[in-house]
């Protein structure tokens, strides 16, 4: 049978918080789930959690070769299998709220032509600080994304590629079938993979932001680990937008640009 | 290990909650019905206001760990007074801000977290600063670590201390009794005496399905209210709202076998009740009344005497005598529980100002010199809707109820 959503969930020697975050996704109720952990760790850290989860709902895909720090490319060993309707990229240190999934689906059937769906982040975290600005920062996107429900998917799309981050991976849900016209993440892309992911489903299949909490975001250090680069992070956008001038002209390109930097930025 | 905050701001997400807010209930001690599910939920039903003037919106927290046990829960609303508009007034108060019929406002929380899911309660709603001015938490044991958390994390204004009297149950009445001081031995045989002398009987009788007797509870707590020429007890279920509130809370109650309507009858007809809401092997004893032409027998003395007899006998560990100092209560010896409510203003630009602005206004409108004049009416009109935050205006902090409530 076809469960209603696939957790597709890439890990890297977290084994704590990669059960507390299976876990979360398997209690969801009133739907069905799936939960696909794809190990990034040449040790198989994960392998112990699986063993313990003891789930027929969970099944477990070690890396054949371990990325070394390429979340994008092992998320993409583990969509294809997904049989979900719907796919969650859950990292391996997030929680899914309670009753989020069972939200989610009748959101998704309330709005049949949009392929996205995401919510409020809220970061919880042991250091207090942290978890403060990351707060901040984050609501500070829940306004920006609010003010883009009202005014459509060009809105999101403007804003995601041109705008700082309206969102994480986890906190978005999207439909299977967008994934596999994506492609996928893009395997050239080592930072904000997820942004840039984001963007083009925005773009590709538009995007309904609800107004609640779609994601317990855990702040400390990243997937895998990866330290903040300014040159790849610049990189990374750069591609997106060169993917972008390529795929839909450059008229549409500098359209989204001036969008994003004149009536985007006055509100 | 950090926790979890999340919120709980509609109608269904309380609902889903409820089976494990039952179980986080049934493992409190002292239990609280105000804490209860069923509490928050009717009382959101009943006092819950949707008007220009004032918008009551469901913004509960509950405190999780991350495996996703429950381990806390604030049963708090956000009052916004207008509804809209930015001049409007932002508080985020627990669930109860009514006029006394909630006793107690607090945090429910599971036995030996109280401390963990305090500070990570407060940690979020101060991140949260910017949606409220100012920020009320009550139910706190005074010097607990909880109550410290608070302190040491937020700028908290002076806050009350209203002592809730516990009374711990020997197995015995005689072993009750043989702890009480002369006075009250005294007093419990004369609350015997006269009556049996003057020819008046007096029995106890314990119902358990509200309806007629929940009816004769109000009649006589209204009586009570009206009495003159001793301590004036307000009569708390005067508003049509209170009492259907209580009707459908008892009707549920019952329904679970945890309503227990203690009267003393006599001669045919009751002459003192009081409510009872019976939680595993605790008892919680809420508000009284009492037939004036027999008040000359103590015969609400009398009626708590029978009813300990009775909790002894049906082997209740706990009675809660509620909150609020009075002899009627310390003179059965019971511990007092001290438990304060605190005020916190917002650390944003508008919170300070607000407040402050706020308790001008407030000061006005009870003075007494302004009241007579035009202006004092003016303030009064703008307020006749809705009397303050607290919405017990006679009483000095919402968990105070009427001194001298029993005698």
């Amino acid at each position: 049978m076809q469960p209603d959503f696939s957790v597709v969930i890439p890990t890297h020697r977290r084994p704590t918080e990669l059960l507390e975050a299976a876990t979360s996704a398997l209690a969801q109720k009133g739907v069905t789930v799936e939960v696909v952990i794809i190990d990034d760790s040449p040790e198989r850290s994960a392998e112990p959690v699986v063993e313990r989860l003891a789930d027929p709902r969970v099944s477990y895909l070690p890396m054949p070769h371990p990325s070394g720090g390429w979340p994008g490319r092992v998320r993409n060993v583990g969509w294809p299998r997904a049989k979900g309707t719907f796919i969650h990229f859950l990292d391996d240190d997030d929680l899914v709220p309670r009753g989020h999934y069972a939200q989610a689906k009748k959101e998704f059937a309330e709005h049949p032509d949009e392929g996205v769906l995401f919510g409020k982040i809220l970061p919880f975290g042991a250091d207090e600080r942290q978890a403060d600005e990351e707060f901040r920062y984050f609501q500070r996107a829940s306004e920006r994304a609010r003010t883009c429900q009202r005014l459509g998917r060009w809105a999101f799309t403007a804003r995601q590629y041109f705008e700082p981050t309206l969102l994480v991976c986890s906190a978005a849900l999207i439909r299977r079938e967008c994934v596999a016209a994506l492609g996928g993440f893009d395997p050239e892309v080592r930072l904000v993979e997820d942004a840039t992911f984001f963007a083009r489903a925005f773009r590709e299949f538009g995007v309904h932001y609800t107004d609640r909490v779609t994601l317990h975001y855990r702040v400390g250090p990243s997937l895998m680990r990866s330290k903040y680069d300014p040159a790849e992070f610049s990189h990374s956008y750069h591609r997106a937008h060169v993917t972008y001038r390529e795929r839909y002209g450059e008229l549409e390109f500098l359209a989204m640009k001036a969008l994003a930097q004149t009536a985007m930025r006055a509100l | 290990m950090p926790l979890l905050v999340e919120p709980i701001e509609s109608e269904g997400a309380l609902a889903q909650l409820e089976g494990e807010w039952d179980e986080l209930f049934a493992l409190s001690s002292p239990k609280l019905p105000f804490l209860s599910p069923r509490w928050a939920r009717l009382w959101l039903e009943h006092f819950a206001e949707d008007s220009a003037a004032v918008h009551d919106r469901l913004s509960m927290r509950a405190v999780r760990s991350t495996g996703g046990q429950l381990l806390g829960l604030a049963p708090l609303v956000s009052t916004e007074r207008p509804a809209t508009g930015p001049l409007r007034v932002r508080v985020l108060q627990p669930i109860g801000s009514d006029p006394n019929v909630t006793e107690i406002r607090g945090t429910l929380c599971r036995p030996g977290s109280e401390e963990a899911v305090t500070r990570a309660l407060v940690s979020q709603l101060r991140r949260e600063y910017e949606a409220w001015d100012w920020l009320k938490l009550g139910g706190l044991v005074q010097g607990s670590p909880a109550h410290l958390a608070i302190t040491q994390s937020l700028a908290v204004e002076a806050s009350q201390c209203v002592p809730d009297y516990l009374l711990t149950l020997p197995s015995s009445w005689e072993a009750l009794k043989e702890g009480l001081s002369r006075n009250m031995k005294e007093s419990l045989r004369k609350c015997v005496n006269a009556p049996k002398r003057d020819g008046v009987t007096l029995e106890l009788r314990v119902d358990s399905g509200g309806g007629a007797s929940l009816e004769r509870f109000f009649s006589l707590h209204t009586e009570r209210a009206s009495q003159s020429g001793t301590v004036r007890h307000r009569d708390v279920f005067a508003s049509p709202q209170a009492r259907a509130f209580l009707r459908a809370y008892a009707a549920e109650s019952a329904a679970k076998n945890e309503l227990r309507v203690f009267e003393l009858w006599s001669e045919g007809e009751v002459v003192a009740t009081r409510l009872g809401f019976l939680f595993q092997d605790e008892l919680y004893l809420y508000f009284t009344g009492e037939r004036i032409a027999l008040a000359r027998y103590s015969v609400l003395t009398r009626l708590m005497a029978e009813i300990l007899q009775w909790a002894i006998a049906e082997r209740v560990r706990l009675v809660n005598l509620s909150p609020g100092t009075d002899h009627s209560k310390t003179r059965w010896n019971p511990e007092p529980l001290p438990l304060v409510s605190v005020v916190a203003v917002s650390p944003s630009a508008r919170g300070p100002l607000v407040r402050q602005l706020y308790r001008g206004v407030e000061a006005l409108r009870t003075s007494a010199r302004l009241r007579a004049s035009p202006l004092g009416t003016v303030l009064q009109l703008a307020s006749r809707s809705h009397a303050g935050f607290d919405r017990a205006p006679s009483t000095p902090v919402e968990a105070g109820p009427p001194p001298d409530r029993e005698r």
